[in-house]
């Protein structure tokens, strides 16, 4: 009896662990087959987020295999805004039947609500026929744009395909939140003449300040002073220039000449054109 | 003792069972096919670049790529081959290969995938054969065309300049035979 | 039985450089044509190509070889022609500037050792490598110095500007 009994314990022993693995690797495939750079800690959100996007009821194939790769910024996490980003898409036939790869579609989602579009940017159309147990791999290229930067946003990715049987399949081959950041590109043409035209607008405030304050002043200094018309006075005029006759034509008649001008001679002339 | 050599074999099948999932997490190859003129023209050099990457998580064995798009009528290899072979690509590494062409015909031309094939292990018969990227359908301008546009056309131009010594020509004549005439009176003045 | 047993002994130490030499190259005689990309309109990253053809004494056939360029450690890619090799490298025109570039060859040993040195952070230009190539890049080719259009305009400026300060002397 004891000893059936102690069989029975180890026996039990052995075969659960073995009956549990089992099972766990059944249920593992469809871990693989969703496919996404980190499919670690989540699986069952995974498998809640694709029901929710096949409303439409278009699910991957089970004998189609997919893989991305970002080759451009190697870290699909922290996308660079305004600069291109390149994937590259691996697609297997693991079934027995060809398959028509049709087209790729990417956009970018608001990150709580999955299904509000914030850019969809231009689907490519393959068109190719993958024969069975055959690789094919596809490039894609986006650009998220520049105002876009420094947020989180949901890329999707998902690739359309049909069998020989006309099945339409759709297979979500990126669904993440990524984080467009700002790409870091030094000293260029915007910012190096920001900085110029904020120098110069810097420059013509203090030119306006101190044309003000120099306009305050001299409007203050010259409003009492009344101009005076004081005419060529005697002592500074400079007699040298002028040839030895005149000087003594002028010498001769000393009272006329220096104090004569021309608003005198005006009224001279005018007395004697008034006495004539 | 029949009964733990049963125990025993359930345990071994089902610790060789993830065998049948190595498949996923062997060797993958991803490798994009791309053409990386700014203008493709007849007559000059064309650069193909082809990248293999290997996404799995095990070496890929004899990885044989093989281009045979580029008939022999249509496009010349300058450098390069469009046949080539590696022992072995470790996983998570890449390898460039490139191949200088020069298009003989102008015209629409589709440029498609290229071949490679490659062993997942190194005893194994069964060869993976997939497909590369493609570049897609591109025009390749006849010389002339690019020419026209982008040439510097120094011949042109100096032809130009000799068409229009005429009429800058005579007009500077007619002056300078009149300044040489009109000239020389001044200098006889001092 | 002890005699037989030296004689294998001493006949196998004399054979054990046999076994080792069977692997290197010995007097490699190497035939290269490179390439480097001329203007950028032909590509929008520099790709430099070496070519050669490897002929060793003792005879050995397509033997793995290795390529450590500027820096960058690469696979040499065998081609199905006999010995024959190819080593690509393309990047930005920015990271391959103009010169010459010397491309050391280094077998599986030789590539071992350099694997060992940069693991351990030691220079690796002490390394003998199995040959050189050297590959010389002209530069990348993008337009003229002075555009044709430009030096058609200047000229006419210039003829321009004497015929009017020529009639501005003269009117004067």
């Amino acid at each position: 009896m004891s000893r059936i009994l102690r069989n029975f314990i180890i026996l039990l022993l052995l075969v659960m662990p073995t009956t549990v693995l089992f099972f766990e690797q059944a249920l593992s495939p469809n871990e693989i087959l969703s496919e996404d750079s980190n499919s670690g800690p989540f699986p069952s959100s995974k498998h809640t987020i694709k029901t929710e996007e096949e409303q439409a009821t278009i699910k991957p194939s089970p004998d189609a295999d997919t893989f991305i790769l970002f080759t451009k910024p190697n870290n699909p996490l922290e996308l660079p805004a305004g600069k291109p980003v390149r994937i590259l898409i691996g697609f297997t036939n693991k079934g027995n039947l060809d398959f028509f790869v049709d087209t790729l579609e990417a956009s970018l989602r608001y990150p709580q609500d999955y299904s509000y579009f914030l850019q969809n940017f231009t689907s490519v159309t393959y068109n190719t026929v993958i024969q069975p147990h055959r690789q094919a791999t596809f490039e894609y290229g986006f650009v998220p744009s520049e105002a876009f930067s420094a947020r989180p946003f949901g890329l999707t990715i998902s690739l359309s395909y049909k069998d020989s049987e006309g099945t339409v399949f759709q297979s979500s081959v990126f669904n993440e939140t990524i984080q467009v950041v700002e790409p870091d590109e030094g000293l260029d043409g915007e910012t190096f003449f920001l900085y110029i035209f904020l120098v110069a607008i810097v420059i013509l405030l203090l030119v306006g300040a101190h044309q003000i304050v120099t306009s305050f002043g001299r409007k203050h200094l010259t409003k009492p002073r009344q101009t005076v018309e004081l005419g060529t006075q005697n002592s500074d005029v400079d007699y040298d220039w002028l040839p030895k006759e005149t000087l003594q034509g002028l010498n001769k008649s000393p009272r006329r000449s220096p104090k004569q001008s021309p608003r005198q001679r005006r009224n001279l002339r005018s007395k004697g054109a008034g006495e004539e | 003792m029949k009964f733990w050599v049963a125990a025993s074999l359930i345990l071994a099948s089902v610790y060789i069972l993830p065998s049948y999932e190595e498949e996923e997490s062997g060797a993958r190859l991803l490798v994009s096919k791309n053409i990386l003129n700014q203008y493709l023209v007849e007559g000059k050099d064309l650069t193909v670049e082809y990248k293999i990457f290997n996404v799995g998580s095990r070496v890929a064995f004899d990885v044989v790529l093989n281009d045979n798009t580029f008939p022999e009528s249509s496009f010349s290899v300058v450098s390069g081959n469009l046949k080539v072979t590696w022992e072995r690509i470790a996983p998570n590494s890449n390898v460039t290969h490139a191949v200088i062409l020069r298009p003989l015909k102008p015209g629409y031309y589709n440029f498609t995938a290229a071949e490679i094939s490659y062993v997942v292990s190194e005893d194994s018969n069964e060869r993976t054969i997939g497909y590369t990227s493609y570049p897609g359908e591109g025009g390749i301008v006849p010389q002339k065309d690019f020419d026209r546009r982008f040439s510097p056309h120094v011949l042109d131009w100096l032809v130009f300049a000799f068409m229009t010594l005429p009429s800058l020509g005579i007009p500077f004549l007619l002056w300078y035979s009149s300044k040489s005439k009109y000239d020389q009176p001044k200098p006889k003045k001092n | 039985m002890a005699a037989t047993c030296q004689i294998c002994v001493v006949l196998g130490l004399f054979l054990l450089p046999a076994f080792i030499y069977g692997d290197t190259c010995l007097a490699p005689v190497v035939k290269s044509q490179t390439y480097s990309t001329p203007e950028a309109v032909v590509s929008t990253d520099t790709v430099l190509i070496a070519e050669f053809t490897l002929t060793c004494k003792n005879n050995l056939k397509n033997i793995n070889l290795y390529a450590d360029i500027g820096g960058r450690t690469i696979p040499a890619t065998k081609t199905y022609e006999a010995n024959k090799y190819q080593i690509s490298i393309s990047d930005e025109h920015k990271k391959l500037p103009p010169g010459t570039y010397e491309i050391r060859i280094f077998d599986e040993e030789g590539f071992a050792a350099l694997r060992k040195a940069q693991r351990s952070g030691e220079s690796t230009d002490s390394l003998k490598p199995l040959f050189t190539i050297s590959l010389s890049h002209q530069g990348i080719w993008s337009g003229p110095v002075l555009q044709s259009e430009f030096v058609a305009a200047m000229t006419a400026i210039i003829v321009w500007w004497l015929a009017y300060t020529a009639r501005g002397k003269l009117l004067a």
